[in-house]
Order: C-alpha cells, then structure tokens, then sequence
C-alpha cells in the first residue's frame, strides 16, 4: 500500500488532507469529530473549507458513536456529493453492519480510518479533556493501552481497521511531527495523490502483534469475568441489578437499528390484568417491569453485530458495565459462526443466512 | 424520488411586470431540484390548462409546483388539470405569488426575493407529498327532526319529499309553545297526514351516534319499545322555555293572587266564563337582567295580550309597563300604534313593584325622570323573555356542539352558517338557537331543510375531505390530548386500544390534534412534519 | 389537621416499614422502594407477601427510578390494577397525577402515599459510595444539613403535602428521638387508615410549623436558584452556553416521567432521518452541521410539551452523562409557565391540564410582554408604534 506522510500531528494532518480535498474538489464535504465549543466535541458534517479548522478527529472522545450517525445521515439516500468519513475502527465496522442492515449507503463516501489507541469514557473528562491528552499520546505511541481508556478499548483486537480507503497510522507511532496516512485501496491512492510524497510501504505487522498482545492480557479482568459461565443467570440478575430501564444503552448503540424498539413497543407493555396475576402467583414484582428481558432480548438482537465500541456503558446513568457484557457474548456467538461484525460490507449477517450444517456445539 | 415540474404563470401582466421571472428560472435552475421550468401567460385559460395537462404527460412529472395566483382562486382548477394528466390531486402544490407577493409590494425585488422563497419553500414540500385517496360513502337521504314545534314542524314538512322520509321525534306533543295559535292546528294536521314523515310522540332519545351521511338514534317509544332509526342528517328544534319569574323580587309571582304569566292568563281567561277583569296590568321585561339578552318576541306577546283582553271586554283598564318596546320590523311597529288605538295605555318605567292592595293589586312604579305612580289592578301579566330549555346540554354533549354563555346552541357562524353547527349534517333551529319568533323559527327551518336537500340528494354519495389527520397506531399511547383538541368530535379513544382514532367523515382537517400530539402519532396528511420542516427552512434560509 | 403520631423506633425507615406493614394488611399490595439484594441501590418493588417488605425502604437515599414511571410501567393506565397502596415522593406522586390526567397510569384503585422528603442524593455520587451515603442519609434524617443532596432538592418547595393530591401523608418530626404523623388526606385514605388501624386524632401542629419554617427555607433558596438560572438563561447565546456540553443522547427526556411518548418526537425519523440531500443542504448554508443535531429543538419542544407539568423532581439531571443542569433550567421555565396558567401540576386529579382548556380571556400578559403589541395598542417593547415604520411615518 502507498504510504503519505503529511507534516504535523495526526489532528493536523487529517486536517491537511480533509482541506486538500476541498481545495482539490475531491470531496465537498467532510464528516468528522469535531471542536465545536470550547472543549466540546461533536461530529459534524462540514461544508466549508474555513471549519475544517475544527476537526478534531484524534482528540480521544466518543461522544456518539460515529458509525450511527453515518447511518443517520444515509438512512433513506447515499450522500449527494463525495465526502470523507473519518471514524475509529469500531465505528466503520458498525457501519458497515448498517449497510448490511439496509441503514446506510456507502457511495459518494471516502472511507478514511486510523490504527486505534482507544478513547476515554466521556464523564472521565467532564472538567475538559486536556489534562488526559499527554497521557493518551504517550501511551499511543508506545503502543500500550492506559487505565483511563474505556473497558471495551483497553481489550480491543480489532484496532486496525478494515475496509477503510485511507488509514491513518496512530498506534506505535511517534507522531509528533509527522503522520503517516495509509492508501488502502484503489479509491484511497486516487483521493491521496499529490497531498504529500508517498511510498510503497507494509504495515509493522511486529509492533501490530505486541498491542494485541498486550490488549488479550486484559480480558480476563474486563471481559472473561462477565461471561455467560462465569456470571450464570444470577449473576446476570445481579449485575443488572441497579439498571433502571431507561435504555440509554440501546439509544446509544450504533447496531439497534429500529425506529421504535421492541421492548418499547405496545407488544411489550403490560396488558391489564399482569400485574394481579403476578402479584398471584409471585407475591411481588420488581418496577419497571422486563428489565433483564430487555437486555436479555436486547443480546439476542444485536449481539451478531455487537463491534465492542463501548457506547453502552459510557451512556448508563447507573454505571453498569453493559459494553463488557454485551462484548464478551458477542465474541462467543460471532466466533460460533465464525463471524466477526463489520469485518466487511458485504459478507452477510448469520441471521440472513442458511446453512445445513452447524451449529452442532450448540446442538444435542 | 419523483420529478419535479414547476409552473410560472405570468398571469399577464400583474405577475410578469411586478416579479423578475427569469431570475426565478435562472435560481431554480441553479437550485438542481426540479425536472423542468414552464413558463406561461395565463395558466388557467382553456389554452393554458390544456398546456400544463399535456406537459406533465409528455415530460413525466410525477410531483407538480404551480406558482400562479391564490389558491382560493384556482386551487380546484389546477387539481383537475393535474387529475387530467394522471396524476393524484394531492401530489400538486400551489404557490401564490400574485396576491401575496406581486401585489403585496411595489418594489420588484422585495417581490421577486419573496416570491423564491415561497417556490423553494413549495418544491422543498412537494418532495413529501404523496397521493391521497378520495373517499366516498354512501349516505342516507333521510332526516331526524328532534322536536315538534314551530320550527320543527316547518323543517320536516319542507324536507320530506319523494325518496326522502323524516323521523319527527317529540317528547310530547306536537305544537310546541305556539300550539294555541289559529294556524298551528293546520300544521300539525299537515304533519301527521304526511305519508314520508313518522311522528314519535311522547318518546325519549336513549342516544343518537354517528355522523353526517349516516346518524343512528336510539329511542323508547310511548309504549316502551327499542326503535332504533337511521338518517343522514339531524335537525335540532328543540325549542326554548318561557322565564319562570318564580322567586324574582318585586312581582310576586306565587306569591299574590292575581299574578300570572302569559300562558297562565291566556289559559285562565278561556276557561273562565265568568265575567272580565276590571283592569289589568301587563309587565314587559321580567327577568331581562337575569336572562342577560332581549328575548325580542316578548313586548310583541305582551301587546297581543293587551289586544285580546280589550277585544273581550272593551271597558277593561289595560296598562302596559314596559322598559324599551322591542318592534322589529313594519308590522310590529303598525300592530304598536293599533293597539294603543284601543285605549291600552302604555307606561315607560325604571322600576316597578307589585303588591297586594285590598283584595286586588297594586301597580307602583318609578320612571326615569324621577316621577312615580300607581295603577290598581285586578290582574297582573308578567311577560317574561324565553330561555334554553334543558335538554340542550344533553343534545350539545351528544352533538359535541358548544352551548353558548346563555345555554342556547350555537351555530357554526352568524352569517356564513347560520343554522348549520361545527358538526357536519346537525342543524339548529328554531328558539333551541336563540329567542325566535314564529318568523324566525319557520325562516331558520326552511334554511336547514334547504341545506338537508342539497346536501343529501338520494343516492349520492359524499365525498369526504381528503386532507385530513391520522393517528399512528404504534406511536399513539391514548393519551386524549388531541381528542380534547379537536372542536369537531373527529377524534375519539378506543378504550380496549387504548389509542385516539380519527374519523374520516368528521375529521375537517383543522390540524389542531396534530398540532396538540407530542409524539407526531398524529400527523395532517397535507401537513406532515416532513412537509413542514422543508417549508419552513426553505422560507428562512 | 389531625393525626396519629407514632414514635420512631430504630431507624425512620424502621418505623416508616412498620407502619406499611400494617397498611399492606388492609390493602391489596404496597409499591415501595426497596434496597437490591447487592445493597448498592433501590429498585421499586410491588409487595404482597409481607415478607418482602424486609428489603423495603420507604424512603430511600438516592431515586433512581421516578415512581411515577414505576407506576406507569405497569400498563400505561390501561386499568385493571388492584388496590395498592404507592408510597412515593411528593414530588413522584405530583408526577403519578400529571400522568393519570394524560390515561397513562391507572388510579381507580390505586392509592398514594407520600412521605415528608428531604431530598436525595444524586445516583452517580451515591453509587460511588453507598454505605457512605447511607450514614449521611441518616443524618439528615435527624435534621442535619448536606450539602450533597441534588441541587433541584435543595430549592424543592414541594416536600411535605403542599399541592400535591396524595390520599395519604407521613410528615417526619426530626429530632432525637423522633416521631412520625400519619394523616389521610382523601375519604380513601382515610378508610384505609381506618381498616388498618392507623388512623389517629392526634394533633399535630408542632409539625406543621415545622413545614412551614422548612418550606420558607426551601422558597428562598428557591428563589436564588430562579434568579441564577434566570441570569445564565437569558438570550439565545445564555441559552446555548447552558446546554454546551449536551451530546444530545435524551437521556433526560427517558427518565421524566411526564415523558410518556412511546416514541419521542425526537427520536423519530420525520425528526433524525432526514433525506442526505436536505442533510447537505444545510451543512452547505451553515458551513457545517453538528450530529446529532437539532439539539436545542430538542430542548426547547421538550420543554413545550412537559414544561406545564415538570414537578422539579431532577430525575433529568440525574441522568444526564454531562452534568447539564437540565432541572434546574426546566423548573425554572416550568414554575414560570405554570403560574401563567395559575396551574400546579399534581395539586388534583380533577384540575384540567391547561393544555385541553379553553378560556377565551387569558394570557394577556403576554400581549404587553416582550414586542408583541395587543390590539388597539400602539407601544412595542422597542418604543415604536406597531404601524410605523422607522421614519415615524404610518404605513
């Protein structure tokens, strides 16, 4: 792949090549996170050369997931004019779940990603996020993973990203004075050239390994503890204990899908008479009622597109750590098909799919 | 998502000397959004509707945008002319830079800058127009007439006619308050001989359902049978009830012999047969501040009163007390002057008192400039102004018509509805509406029995308003707020859903649900958030 | 007003369980908050079997769960709900009423307790340290001062029985030791006293000259809080600086309970699923658009449609990853609305929601307020007459 070095740290390089590609008229619009108060960060789609200033694509922040709001943005038509996306690993491969979906529509889109080293939870930076900064690029650079990421980043395999146009190197990588931006396709090299000298460069599959390594070493502390074995159902039961029903968690997630949940329907309201009979038959009843059904259900609808971005817990109100669960499930059922969501566009979703044979582990 | 064809007509000279059409070409075309501009001199002549009905077949317009005049003007010629081409009528937008933009300013530019955003703000909408479907039912000719008076009378025996049959339903007997009068006797002889009209007397209205085109009533009959009856329209002549002065100080009503009402007086003096009163005093205005309006037929009432007592027995003392004289109109004024030719005597007063005198009555009185005076009398008429009768809250509840302050129905507008009400197919006349003479009652029916006839014409079927509201099942959660909202009775709650429906028929497509509903379970089908959203960010960009 | 005084014993929360288990004997059910078997939290629990009222605690530290959308999550007033007896909040059964108005909870059968409220703590801070704020909780329930409770409790006028339509109250006499006072405040209620044998004919004035002292407190600080926000809040660039920080995520909107929307209109697709084409369009006419956008729209609509029934009850703040002082704004406009209508959201079942009335004569404050002129009257807020253009000339 053609590799471009661009003068200035990873922020400004993506904000050369997005003004690059205005300038070029390559694109006339670029969809990324961006400053848009002091201190507050949002995505946005920018129309004009002059904002791009803002974009703050690496500032370690998630506010929403980037993925969603791609979706929200192509759900009924592709975009009318070629534009960038710039999103984290997570967020493109949720994405492209949601074009598997029917949500989104990838045309007219340069896909621009970058090799990620994690964000922090939102609530950890109320007060501001420079005093993290240092920290973070630190730990980027040497490639490791810091107690102040988000649980789900911290055990992140899948940090390198597929199925992106151009790919910005962030991992392992010293860039404070220059950032290295990957052509990953064809489109990719189209939309790069003449931005800055380029070369034929391989990927540092040695230092890509030692990350994941190191990430793998969290697991048993962050995820394998909130395994189906490991919890049981009252485990389950316990760990959701304090929920209070309010769905931030599905609100927030880039894969539930629907315009109006299940689980917030009028199929799943209470009929009159419910309550006596199970206050008959149980001598009590927890309010609101179907909390664990709702995440119960919820697992079961998204946990073959579930990409691990950690929006869940970030969104909690009550500190339940939902991504950890919702992750580890997802890992075991992906794996069972043999499945990883949003490794692509195309390959299809295992609910859509029909095969004879499988699903014997699971079977008699 | 569907092309688009926008339509400029210059209409001569007032759009196309007092706006810059081709700078509105030359943005629109910049804009990228429509399939094609037509420009013509006057859209609707034959030629120009002919024009626009061709092209949108030839070019394949599938939304249209027609910047011309004020809807009000040609909204109805451009939906045929897009209906003539193929097209549903409801995917047609029309933009009035005439009255509104043209004629609103002399300066050009103010009007022409107006006038884009008006055409962007139309095709923005059109985009989310999608086709309505024009909906029928089959109605019933027939009419339900609730009460057998004056009015009642009048509008049954002008509706019922060939293929049409009215159901006359009186909760005694027909004749009402006037039944006394020479000519009432020949009505309600017309009334029961009339083979098309069905009289229940003496019968009680259980419930009546439904709406314009296809009303249901549920009664008991004398006997106490279920009758249940189908009818397309319901008039309402229910009538009004005379002031009971009962309890109002100063005229000792119920309380003194010799004092009566008008029908209490006119019923005693034709049982009596026993000589005539010396003299008799007659009371206008009784009970005017507590009723709050002019009856208007009362002092009319009060003088007949006076005219008979004379005509009986000419030597009897009559004396009139009155406040102001109500004569509307040449006959009340000529019946004014007769009868004071007869030796009534009439006294302008401010108060009035009636006390026992001896074994008759005394008269006191004050007027205005001061001066007071006294009038003996043997007998003393109170001639007391009209009310709402009773049952009106109950026919207004079941009607979802208002009542107005004073308890008499209202009518949906004195002068461009005057005896039809804001529920489609119910009538009001009749002193149910309002003090009313016999004039006024026979007058109003005849307008209601007008309206029946042309409305409902046997065999035809209704087409109703296609721009109405609809609630969407899944979002709504019953709420209420937008049957509450609704003046028209559309919208009401299916209690085991447990959600707000909209009947199509009632439903005048006002709105206000939509407008009332938090969650957009309510949506205009001519208004929906989508269309409004790109009206009003086109309008202020 | 009478009462039965009845001597705390142990704890408040001891006393206040006795106290319901006698009640639940003479009703069908209880509805309670109750401490969750990992003890770091409360969940709402219906109880019929007297047992589980071991884990009940009447009056909890922290409400994560608004009562009213406990109550509501049973069926959304479909009916059908036997007796129970709810023991809420004040400011949770204001709450329950605004929702009975609206068909969403069921209140035939139903009845409501409330309790003397001193505030709670915010969920976030409680969670961090529950056994902490437990002890602090206690405290305060013998009269003592915290500064932690959430901001909206501190300026809440709304805590013992003012304007609120509860058939029964437990006003809380602090002190060492202290006491608490039943009284019913409906013939339901006082029935159910009556079959439960908590019915009591004590008087009870001390305690209420206790709620009035707390109550002109409250109303000061209330007071301060109205000013504050008045000041942060003004103009549109006030406005936006207080909802800086919102990442748009409506979790306030999920936890209010006078949301009650299956789907709220901002959530929509008509509100988030707009055409790429009108998308881009706007982000080429404002150089760029933020996403999730739209989010003063949210604000303000929200604020449209609830404000009239917002009983400060601070669930909104609670729940807001961002600590956007979203109570506090809404009371604010909400106190501000509602005494334009001379309306208080909970005070009666029977009290119709402003929004559904129609009174011809009204609201002609707002014909003299802020550039809107009344008809006949020529004076704008601007000093220009409505007719006259800027050269004095009538058009």
């Amino acid at each position: 792949m053609k590799r471009f070095q661009v003068p200035g740290t990873p922020d400004e390089a993506v904000r050369e090549l997005l003004g690059f590609l205005m300038e070029q008229e390559r694109i006339r619009g670029a969809f990324v996170l961006a400053e848009v108060n002091p201190g507050g960060f949002a995505y946005t789609l920018i129309a004009d050369r002059q904002l791009l200033g803002r974009a703050a694509p690496t500032v370690p922040l998630m506010p929403v997931n980037g993925g969603r709001m791609v979706s929200r943005l192509t759900t009924l038509e592709p975009v009318p004019e070629p534009t960038a996306v710039v999103l984290r690993p997570c967020e493109l491969r949720a994405l492209f779940e949601l074009v598997k979906l029917g949500q989104a529509r990838l045309d007219n889109l340069l896909l621009i990603s970058c090799t990620c080293g994690g964000v922090v939870p939102t609530r950890s930076v109320l007060g501001g996020i420079d005093p993290v900064l240092e920290k973070h690029r630190d730990a980027l650079e040497s490639g490791v993973t810091w107690d102040g990421l988000r649980d789900t980043c911290r055990v992140c395999a899948e940090f390198v990203p597929k199925g992106a146009d151009v790919t910005v190197a962030l991992v392992g990588k010293d860039t404070r004075q220059t950032t290295d931006m990957l052509a990953e396709t064809e489109k990719g090299e189209r939309f790069l050239e003449g931005l800055s000298p380029s070369s034929e460069s391989e990927p540092d599959t040695g230092m890509l390994e030692r990350v994941g390594e190191e990430r793998a070493g969290h697991r048993p502390a962050v995820l394998d503890r909130f395994s189906p074995d490991a919890l049981g159902i009252s485990g389950l039961i316990s760990v959701f204990g304090r929920c209070i029903n309010c769905h931030a968690c599905s609100n927030a997630c880039p894969v539930c899908y629907c315009n109006t949940c299940h689980f917030e329907s009028a199929d799943a309201e209470q009929k009159p008479g419910t309550v006596s009979d199970e206050l008959d038959q149980r001598g009590g009843l927890r309010l609101p009622v179907g909390t664990i059904y709702y995440h119960v259900g919820r697992m079961l609808h998204v946990s073959l597109s579930c990409v691990g971005c950690g929006m869940c817990s970030d969104a909690c109100p009550v500190n339940i750590p939902v991504a950890s669960i919702f992750t580890r499930l997802a890992g075991s059922v992906q794996g069972m098909f043999d499945y990883l969501a949003g490794r692509d566009a195309e390959e299809k979703i295992p609910t859509s799919t029909f095969e004879a044979e499988e699903l014997k582990e699971v079977g008699a | 998502m569907g092309k688009i064809g926008l339509y400029l007509c210059e209409c001569g000279p007032n759009i196309a000397e007092a706006i810059d059409l081709d700078r509105i070409t030359a943005e629109i075309k910049k804009d990228a959004k429509v399939a094609g501009i037509e420009r013509f001199k006057l859209l609707c002549s034959e030629d120009g509707k002919r024009f626009v009905t061709e092209s949108i077949k030839e070019r394949g317009y599938e939304r249209v945008v027609i910047a011309a005049c004020s809807p009000k003007q040609h909204q109805a010629t451009f939906e045929q002319v897009v209906a003539n081409a193929g097209l549903n009528a409801h995917v047609f937008q029309m933009v009035n830079i005439r009255e509104q933009c043209a004629w609103a300013t002399p300066d050009k530019e103010q009007a022409t800058s107006k006038a884009l955003r008006f055409i962007r703000a139309a095709i923005g909408r059109v985009r989310y127009h999608w086709p309505l479907e024009q909906k029928e039912i089959e109605c019933s000719p027939d009419t339900i007439v609730i009460g057998g008076g004056t009015a009642g009378i009048e509008a049954a025996l002008r509706i019922a006619q060939k293929g049409r049959k009215v159901f006359l339903l009186e909760k005694d007997e027909p004749g009402g308050t006037r039944r006394d009068r020479e000519w009432m006797a020949a009505r309600v002889d017309a009334l029961r001989n009339n083979p098309l009209i069905e009289v229940y007397e003496h019968c009680k209205i259980r419930e009546l359902l439904g709406f314009f085109g296809s009303f249901v009533a549920h009664l008991e009959t004398r006997e106490g049978n279920e009758v249940q009856l189908k009818a397309g329209s319901v008039v309402l002549a229910t009538g009004a009830v005379a002031f009971d002065p009962t309890g109002l100080a100063g005229y000792g009503y119920r309380e003194l012999e010799g004092v009566s009402t008008v029908r209490e007086f006119e019923k005693a003096a034709s049982d009596a047969s026993d000589g005539h009163p010396k003299s008799v005093a007659v009371i206008h205005c009784v009970g005017r501040e507590k009723l709050g309006y002019c009856s208007g037929t009362c002092c009319v009432e009060a003088m007949r009163v006076a005219r008979r007592v004379k005509e009986a027995s000419a030597e009897t003392e009559v004396t009139e007390f009155y406040r102001d004289l109500c004569l509307p109109g040449t006959e009340h004024d000529r019946f004014y002057h007769e009868t004071a030719k007869t030796g009534v005597r009439f006294v302008r007063f401010r108060d009035i008192d009636v006390a026992r005198e001896g074994p008759g009555l005394v008269v006191r009185y004050r007027q205005e400039d001061g001066s007071s005076g006294s009038v003996v009398a043997d007998a003393v008429v109170l001639s007391a102004g009209v009310a709402a009768g009773p049952a009106n809250a109950e026919f207004a509840r079941m009607f979802n018509i208002p009542l107005d302050e004073h308890g008499f129905f209202q009518s949906e507008h004195p002068v461009l509805n005057p005896v039809g009400t804001v529920t489609e197919g119910v009538f009001v006349v009749g002193g149910c509406r309002g003090p009313a003479g016999a004039l006024d009652a026979t007058a109003q029916a005849g307008a209601a029995a007008g309206k029946v006839l042309s409305a409902l014409v046997p065999g035809r079927r209704l087409r109703l308003e296609t721009r109405t509201s609809e609630v969407a099942e899944a979002l709504c959660v019953g709420c209420g707020i937008c049957v509450a909202a609704c003046a028209y009775g559309a919208a009401t709650l299916n209690e085991d859903r447990h959600i707000a429906v909209v009947n199509e028929v009632l439903c005048r497509g006002c709105g206000n649900c939509a407008a009332a509903c938090p969650s957009g379970a309510a949506q205009h089908r001519q208004f929906t958030t989508r269309q409004m959203d790109q009206e009003v960010t086109q309008i202020l960009r | 007003m009478k009462g039965k005084r009845i001597p705390v014993d142990g704890s408040v929360n001891d006393t206040l369980r006795s106290v319901l288990a006698l009640l639940l004997k003479a009703t069908d059910a209880v509805m309670v908050p109750s401490r969750i078997p990992s003890k770091e939290s409360f969940a709402y629990l219906l109880i019929r079997d007297p047992k589980l009222l071991e884990a009940a605690t009447p009056l909890a530290p922290v409400m994560p769960v608004q009562g009213a959308r406990a109550l509501q999550s049973m069926g959304r007033g479909r009916g059908g709900l036997p007796g129970i007896l709810c023991v809420l909040r004040p400011c949770e059964a204001r709450a329950a009423i605004e929702l009975f108005k609206r068909n969403q909870v069921d209140l035939e059968d139903v009845l409501l307790l409330t309790i003397d409220c001193p505030g709670a703590f915010p969920t976030r801070d409680y969670l961090g340290n529950p056994e902490e704020f437990d002890r602090r909780f206690e405290e305060i329930l013998q009269g003592k001062q915290d500064d932690g409770l959430r901001p909206d409790c501190k300026s809440c006028v709304g805590f013992s029985l003012q304007e609120v339509a509860s058939d029964v109250h437990i006003g809380l006499l602090r002190g060492k030791p202290g006491e608490v006072a039943v009284v019913h405040r409906s013939d339901r209620g006082e029935r159910l006293l009556a079959d439960a044998g908590v019915a009591g004919d004590d008087g009870i004035s001390d305690w209420e000259a206790g709620v009035e002292k707390e109550a002109r407190v409250r109303t000061g600080a209330r007071d301060s809080a109205f000013q504050e926000m008045k000041g942060r809040a003004a103009g549109v660039d006030g406005f936006e600086k207080l909802f800086a920080d919102c990442v748009n995520c409506h979790n306030c909107m999920r936890v209010c309970p006078i949301c009650y929307c299956r789907q709220c209109f901002f959530d929509s697709g008509d509100s988030v699923r707009l055409r790429a084409e009108d998308y881009f369009a706007r982000a080429q006419h404002r150089g760029g658009i933020r996403f999730p956008g739209d989010m003063m729209q949210f604000h303000v609509g929200r604020m449209y449609h609830m404000a009239l029934s917002c009983v400060a009850c601070g669930a909104c703040e609670d729940a807001c990853p961002m600590d956007v002082p979203v109570s506090r704004v809404f009371a604010f406009v909400g106190a501000g609305v509602q005494e334009q209508f001379g309306y208080a959201p909970g005070r009666s079942r029977e009290e119709a929601m402003p929004m559904t009335t129609f009174k011809e004569d009204e609201l002609h404050a707002f014909e003299d307020a802020g550039g809107i002129s009344a008809p006949g009257t020529t004076e704008t807020q601007s000093g220009k007459s409505k007719d006259q253009d800027s050269e004095g000339k009538v058009e």
